[in-house]
């Protein structure tokens, strides 16, 4: 056995202590980041939740929230969203529509691609041809998200202009070009194993499940990044909290609520907490028995201990919801009545739709934090109002595929989501992750009548009248608003801790000491 | 060993590999999904779903896609990941070496301590020299090993700060140059797999020295040396040698906790993902891998043993 | 003697108080109160607080044990009924054909991953402890037959056997008495493996988290699901790591001295003397 208990050596020592070799490959490595005087950051470690073998580096397929964190790196989308899911301009300097909603012109900011070239309409274009056209080994993302754009309608106004035309209305449209997979890439790019991007970071090497290695691009469009080198790792729940821990990460993102306690406690690391991160949901199936009775809906709704939920099986790292979508972003409908447990209404409810002796399956799988402990206390809850819950647990692996198609009451988390983005792709007839069967004419109207709304103010209240249908008989029962818990070496400052899906999260550009 | 004897269990073991597969093909094919499901999270719509199942060629017939992969196999194509869409050979290439390295060292430092360990407790049954070393062995067989690889990561790695806590963007070269990295999961590897060990040699030997021979040995004068090594040693060693060939489990679940705590890119969590992914063809590489190796060394056990304690002789 | 005698109580303690936890806890840790707190914090009702899902530690410990003990006895025991019967079977023979037709199916459920057993049996079923026994069960028994088959070649086909037979011994006597005789200190050993490997193998699979109700008390279970709060609530796995620890411990050690001990052995000489005289 290789002899250490002689030496009473420190981490560090032992770690610069040892061959010429070792350092070189451990300076960037293992001791994290070493400032090489000034204010430089000479090597930043980032370690974030893997998924293995399916991880992408391809902005047009990968869908992953480390493939996010990657692109973010690499690439620049025309828009991102801020916390509050508002479009915010990144790649395009601005985005105008026509009068009704139909044709956008995009500017496009005075920046350049890695190899130097500069950015112009052609590369805007291209990337919307690709991802609309036919997909290669893993089918594009974006492909939904932008289903309405007309191609053959758009056209390129100048080298740094162009204008977008849609099949229909919308004045949503500059969130739909800030979702996954819509990351600008060069004009007739086809090797996107070696990507040339206009992000902060030139790509180095990217190895699937384990890390990616970056540099800064100094002629980045939004200022050079103090990094001068970016690691972004993969790693499973516990390796994340001991990487950070044992100084072999400087940021570490997705923290279950144990171990930001634990971070906590520890000395020379800020935990950060960002509240609406995790909207947790049960989903009723509204186009099947039990629940395509309205009052069995409006039962579910009352048996929930929301309180007892979030304290138990999320450890108290989030806040209640009240059955609709987004609290904190743009549009949410924060005058709604909360939601309580109160399982004697409950009881009434389910006397009123004629149900007795209710018996639902209810189907799970560990597929993020608390899924299994909230089923299960959930099924205590409605117990107290006579209706016996039974827990199926599935394959976390294949869960959201599975409960889309299957069950009578699933459950879920989403990550942040524009409100409108939220609507288009789970609540209406025919919506591809209609989780719930939601189908209703009224509602699809008002989402369309919305959409194609230029007034802020009236679309607030379109929006409004949809939160209310939903909050009185829809099939989502959201029970928490979750914190999402990031920790990171104390002696960083900018430690990037936007809601996941923006775009302050895990962007590393900005970071310095 | 007599050639016939061999030709046969070769033949065998080639049908066994078959059957290995088969079986291991079945299982994967029962758990719930395909790799379509894994890969389309809760963003495609059930036409992006579909798509990827064509694309990924999963809407073939199951018997198709084994027989074609195994025909594959034999030109030496081990297929395609259908995670990551690159050759197999490729996806497992890498683990494979950080395992064979983890198992290597494992065993170059077992069999010595367990040997001496288990030799030195069972010659003197009860005295203080067996106490220890059997309390010590005990102890590390009761603990789970990943209680010990979270304690050792918590307060060795951690707390002290004496070692890294895990391989995180550590490779292959790093690892061998920096003996630091391996010093915790090598004692978590030993600790587990030593403690049976041992007390499999140290009832060997009390069994044997209970043997009347061993009495008649030492009244002929035999030496202590040569009784040792050559009447104790071959039959003791006997069980101890077949727990040695529990090689095809534990060089996937044994490995397993320790790749899993420190993050080692082994090829028991190449395996762990690959079914969960649900990858075949990466799952079948891996079985075939280790179950030719596991298969091979159990062989290999069964004619040592043969030879350490011969089958009557059939006239 | 004293000294023995006081080992010999000190590790029947340490195998005791499990036991006891398992047989009488439920009943005890029904007294505990039953809202939830808040987790991985002080608890009410004992000093060693709460765990992830805001029970009283002890009284989750209480409770999960009686499952984990049954699972694993009855595993290990069919396990072992069937892993002998073969490994035996096959030592015993002296056609050729007939141990390559016990043991080489096994070297194939050797290879197999048991972990995937595992998933598939869990998934499978929802869970179902009885499939989860029996996928744990089967990963056993290859292990177990190819160990006693070793053990007992060097037995059976020993020149006392034979001398045995020549003496006109019946087959009963030879196998039933003399070679189990011979086989009861490296079995005994293995038993005690075996259990221990039991016992990890179900936690080590929840521990990789394959798809069990995490939710459950079982002290297993518990270890696994508790390690995020290691730090902030060491109890919540100490305790129930603790459990399983001086179980196997103490089995282990009670099995090495009740083997170990010359009295006994004496005794049961003198019994089987005594028989057969």
């Amino acid at each position: 056995m290789p002899s250490f208990s002689g030496g009473r050596v420190t981490r560090r020592g032992f770690l610069l202590g040892g061959s010429g070799l070792a350092v070189g490959a451990l300076a960037g490595g293992c001791t994290g980041s070493t400032s090489t005087g000034g204010s430089g950051i000479d090597t930043f470690s980032a370690v974030l939740k893997g998924s293995g073998a399916d991880e992408d580096i391809d902005p047009g397929v990968a869908h992953l929230f480390i493939d996010e964190a990657r692109m973010k790196a690499l690439y620049d989308g025309l828009f991102e969203v801020d916390d509050n899911m508002r479009p915010v301009p990144r790649l395009a300097e601005s985005g105008e529509p026509n009068a009704d909603g139909t044709r956008w012109r995009i500017t496009l900011r005075d920046a350049r691609w890695h190899d130097g070239k500069k950015v112009t309409s052609a590369d805007v274009l291209y990337t919307l041809s690709r991802v609309l056209g036919p997909a290669g080994a893993k089918p594009f993302i974006a492909a939904t998200t932008l289903e309405h754009v007309d191609l053959s309608q758009s056209r390129e106004v100048d080298e740094r202009t162009v204008e977008i035309a849609l099949r229909r209305p919308s004045f949503e449209f500059l969130t739909a070009l800030s979702a996954y997979g819509t990351k600008i890439v060069q004009n007739g790019a086809r090797d996107f194993a070696n990507p040339v991007g206009t992000g902060p970071f030139r790509f180095e090497s990217f190895r699937p499940g384990k890390e990616l290695l970056a540099t800064a691009y100094a002629d980045y469009w939004d200022g050079a990044p103090t990094i001068s080198r970016l690691r972004i790792l993969s790693a499973e729940n516990d390796a994340r909290l001991t990487a950070l821990q044992g100084g072999q990460a400087d940021f570490a993102d997705d923290l279950t609520p144990a171990a930001a306690r634990t971070l906590r406690d520890a000395e020379g690391i800020t935990v950060n907490a960002t509240p609406n991160s995790g909207i947790y949901y049960f989903a009723m199936r509204t186009d099947r028995p039990p629940f395509d009775n309205v009052d069995v809906r409006r039962a579910l709704m009352r048996m929930a201990d929301r309180e007892e939920l979030v304290k138990v099986a999320l450890q108290g790292q989030a806040d209640v919801a009240n059955d609709v979508f987004g609290k904190g972003f743009e549009y949410y409908a924060e005058d709604l009545p909360q939601h309580t447990h109160d399982p004697d209404e409950a009881r009434y409810l389910l006397r009123k739709a004629g149900v007795s002796n209710l018996t639902i399956d209810l189907f799970t799988a560990p597929a993020a934090t608390g899924f299994v402990e909230a089923a299960n206390l959930f099924a205590e809850q409605a117990s107290r109002s006579g209706v016996t819950v039974n827990v199926r647990v599935g394959s976390g692996d294949t869960y959201y595929s599975e409960s889309l198609e299957s069950g009578q009451l699933t459950m879920g988390q989403s990550g942040p989501l524009s409100i409108p983005n939220h609507f288009g792709s789970r609540l209406l007839t025919g919506s591809p992750q209609n989780r719930t069967g939601w189908s209703d004419p009224q509602f699809d109207a008002l989402y369309d009548q919305a959409l194609a709304t230029a007034s802020v103010d009236e679309r607030t209240s379109l929006y409004h009248r949809m939160h209310e249908i939903l909050h009185d008989r829809g099939g989502f029962l959201f029970w928490a608003n979750a914190y999402w818990n990031s920790a990171a070496s104390a002696k960083y400052r900018n430690i990037p801790t936007g809601v996941p899906n923006a775009m302050n999260w895990v962007r590393f550009d900005k970071v310095s000491l | 060993m007599h050639a016939r004897f061999v030709l046969r269990r070769v033949l065998i073991g080639a049908g066994q590999v078959f059957i290995l597969l088969a079986l291991v093909f079945g299982l994967s094919l029962l758990l719930p999904g395909d790799a379509a499901d894994v890969q389309a999270s809760d963003t495609f719509s059930e036409g992006q779903r579909a798509e990827t199942r064509h694309l990924l060629g999963l809407d073939i017939a199951p018997l198709t896609r084994f027989l074609t992969w195994l025909g594959g196999v034999v030109t030496g194509d081990f297929g395609t990941s259908y995670a990551s869409a690159e050759p197999v050979t490729e996806v497992i290439g890498g683990p494979f070496a950080v395992t064979a390295v983890l198992a290597v060292l494992t065993t170059v430092i077992l069999l010595p301590v367990a040997g001496w360990a288990g030799f030195a407790a069972g010659l003197r049954p009860g005295s203080v020299r067996d106490r220890v070393i059997t309390t010590v062995s005990v102890f590390f067989d009761s603990i789970p090993d990943f209680v010990l690889a979270v304690l050792l990561v918590a307060y060795v790695a951690i707390g002290l700060g004496l070692f890294p806590a895990t391989f995180l963007g550590v490779d292959l070269p790093t690892m061998l140059t920096e003996p630091g990295y391996l010093v915790l999961p090598l004692t978590v590897m030993v600790a587990r797999v030593a403690a049976p060990l041992v007390r499999l040699v140290r009832a060997g030997v009390i069994n044997v020295l209970a043997e009347p021979y061993i009495e008649q040995a030492r009244r002929l004068g035999v030496g202590r040396t040569s009784l040792l090594l050559r009447h104790v040693a071959p039959n003791a060693l006997g069980p101890a040698m077949q727990e040695l060939g529990r090689t095809g489990d534990g060089l996937l679940s044994g490995v397993l906790i320790v790749e899993a705590v420190f993050v080692l890119p082994g090829i028991a969590t190449t395996l762990i993902d690959a079914i969960g992914n649900r990858d075949q063809p990466v799952i079948l590489a891996i079985v075939l891998i280790t179950g030719v190796v596991a298969i091979a060394v159990n062989t290999l056990i069964d004619l040592v043993g043969q030879r350490m304690v011969p089958r009557r002789v059939q006239s | 003697m004293t000294g023995r005698r006081w080992h010999r109580a000190l590790y029947a303690t340490m195998v005791l108080i499990p036991v006891l936890c398992a047989v009488a806890g439920p009943a005890l840790a029904g007294l505990a109160p039953a809202g939830r707190q808040a987790p991985f914090g002080p608890s009410t009702w004992s000093p060693f607080g709460t765990d992830r899902l805001g029970r009283d530690v002890l009284a989750a410990a209480l409770d999960g044990g009686r499952t984990l003990l049954l699972v694993t006895a009855v595993t290990v025991l069919c396990a072992y009924a069937i892993g002998f019967t073969v490994g035996m079977t096959a030592a015993a023979t002296e056609r050729p054909w007939l141990e390559d037709l016990l043991m080489r199916p096994l070297d194939v459920l050797l290879c197999l991953p048991s972990l995937l057993i595992i998933m598939v049996a869990a998934l499978r079923t929802n869970g179902s402890e009885v499939a989860i026994a029996a996928a744990v069960g089967l990963a056993l028994v290859a292990p177990i037959a190819r160990f006693v088959r070793m053990a007992a070649r060097g037995v059976v086909q020993s020149p006392v056997m034979d001398a045995l037979r020549m003496q006109g011994e019946s087959r009963r006597y030879r196998y039933g008495r003399y070679a189990m005789r011979e086989l009861a200190r490296p079995v005994a050993a293995d038993l005690g493996v075996r259990i221990g490997a039991a016992i990890y193998f179900l936690s080590s699979a929840n521990f990789l988290g394959l798809g069990f109700d995490t939710t459950s008390t079982d002290w297993a279970v518990a270890v696994a699901a508790n390690k995020d709060g290691l730090t902030v609530a060491p109890w919540s796995v100490f305790l129930p790591a603790a459990l399983i620890v001086l179980l196997v411990l103490g089995l282990n050690l009670l099995w090495d001295e009740l083997l170990a001990d010359p009295r006994m052995l004496a005794a049961r000489d003198a019994v089987r003397a005594a028989r057969h005289g």
